[in-house]
């Protein structure tokens, strides 16, 4: 995690800004055995604080949204993928991911005033939507804060507050699917959130295959929808993190009609396998690259 | 009188214990190695940090192309190396104006009605790491190769 605020005001912004990150990571964390995420797959109901509850909520209506690409219940299916630490990763068994697959879906998920009840066969993993969330957060007090200048980089997401100190736009890289030390274009912003999902990110190989992360839980199976990667962006930084992962699951083809409903809400910039690119018509003014691309219009 | 009696009986002192204590010898012997251990490692970090120094002052652009810009737009894109006459250029923002000086290879800010003028203390543009820059005036002026300076890249976990 990177933070850096401009202004008189930003030494103690930047800290608490921080803290909120890190508080927020034990709470959501899938992984820590003392976060709330993790007791509520255990115990399956429980009262949560109000960030998760919040957050749980907001997952449910961006798989509203999505018709369920973006899908926090998928905890099951990447356990059986093995995309957890002191796992190992292996292709499962049909059978396995059909199991998996029973709890897998947001009707599975209820929640009332501050409690969370999962189904029986359901667990949550929130990770493809708590860094947003967390990013979110940490802007909003470094705005209370005082601070109108600062990048935020959390773990390959980006968020901009403000504009650069002397007004000129952030310049934001789109990671090259292919060689992440490199771009394939870069992105003139303020005040957005940056976020790239692609298979390049976590994967592992077996008999010749590539497996990524990004698990499509129509099928149970690592998305295969002919894209490399989506970045995302938008005001929302949530929206932001959970539709990048919606839209890799999705396609191209489905993204565009997404969009063209809510093109208000984010823009998208989308690396084919075939290696092209293609950019929303709302982006056109923010994207800058010297290779070739297309435009997504409305 | 006083004074000066007390000073040589301090200095007699010395001299005694300086010449008759073999094992003050051995430590004045050790000081001596001490010493010259801390000289090579000084010397050692002074011809450092003038090398970084000279490093980095000697980074110039490979070209000379330079962007002045204001409030984030471009205003003026000069090329340093065609320029004949000495010219200036004026801007004028919240807080007063900025005057720009500009000769054949050469560009600094020559005075702003700023509060800090700290744009002017910085001198000429030397090399693209260190734009000059006027906060209050939101004055920018920069190589123009560092324009594609990225802040962040978005994707990249590790």
């Amino acid at each position: 995690m990177t933070i850096n605020a401009y202004g008189s005001k930003s030494e103690n912004a930047v800290k608490a800004a921080q803290n909120e990150i890190n508080e927020l990571d034990k709470l959501l964390s899938v992984q820590n055995k003392d976060s709330e995420i993790y007791k509520l797959n255990y115990k399956k109901s429980m009262t949560v604080s109000k960030d998760t509850h919040s957050l749980i909520t907001r997952s449910k209506e961006l798989y509203t949204l999505t018709d369920g690409a973006f899908d926090i219940s998928c905890e099951p299916v990447s356990r059986e993928w093995g995309f957890y630490s002191g796992l190992e990763n292996k292709v499962p068994s049909k059978e396995a991911i059909e199991n998996a697959l029973e709890g897998v879906g947001a009707d599975h998920i209820k929640t009332e005033d501050n409690t969370v009840t999962l189904d029986e066969n359901t667990s949550l993993d929130l990770g493809a939507v708590a860094k947003g969330y967390a990013s979110q957060k940490a802007t909003e007090i470094l705005k209370e804060n005082g601070v109108t200048s600062a990048l935020m980089s959390l773990g390959g997401n980006v968020r901009a507050v403000g504009t650069k100190p002397d007004g000129e736009l952030w310049s934001v890289a789109v990671a090259d699917p292919n060689d992440t030390s490199k771009s394939i274009g870069t992105l003139k912003i303020s005040d957005k959130a940056v976020v790239t999902s692609g298979s390049y990110q976590r994967y592992f190989e077996e008999n010749g295959q590539i497996y990524h992360h990004i698990i499509d839980t129509k099928t149970g199976y690592p998305a295969n929808s002919g894209l490399k990667s989506v970045t995302v962006v938008s005001d929302d930084d949530t929206l932001a993190d959970a539709l990048s992962t919606a839209l890799f699951v999705k396609g191209l083809e489905k993204s565009k009609e997404l969009y063209s409903k809510n093109s208000l809400l984010f823009g998208a910039v989308f690396i084919t396998d075939d290696n092209k690119i293609y950019v929303t018509d709302n982006l056109n003014d923010s994207f800058i690259s010297t290779q070739s691309y297309e435009v997504i219009d409305k | 009188m006083k004074k000066s009696s007390t000073s040589t009986r301090n200095s007699d002192k010395q001299n005694d214990i300086i010449g008759s204590d073999l094992y003050d010898c051995s430590q004045t012997v050790s000081y001596k190695v001490k010493n010259r251990i801390w000289i090579i490692v000084f010397s050692v970090l002074a011809v450092l940090c003038l090398g970084a120094w000279l490093f980095i002052s000697n980074i110039s652009s490979p070209s000379k192309i330079v962007e002045i810009y204001q409030n984030g737009s471009l205003v003026e894109k000069i090329d340093l190396n065609s320029v004949t006459n000495e010219r200036e250029i004026t801007l004028s923002g919240e807080h007063g104006t900025n005057i720009i000086l500009i000769s054949n290879g050469h560009i600094k800010m020559k005075s702003a009605d700023c509060p800090d003028k700290l744009c002017v203390k910085h001198g000429e543009l030397k090399n693209s790491y260190s734009p000059i820059v006027c906060l209050p005036n939101k004055v920018v002026i920069k190589f123009e190769n560092s324009s594609d300076g990225v802040d962040a890249k978005a994707g990249a976990v590790r």
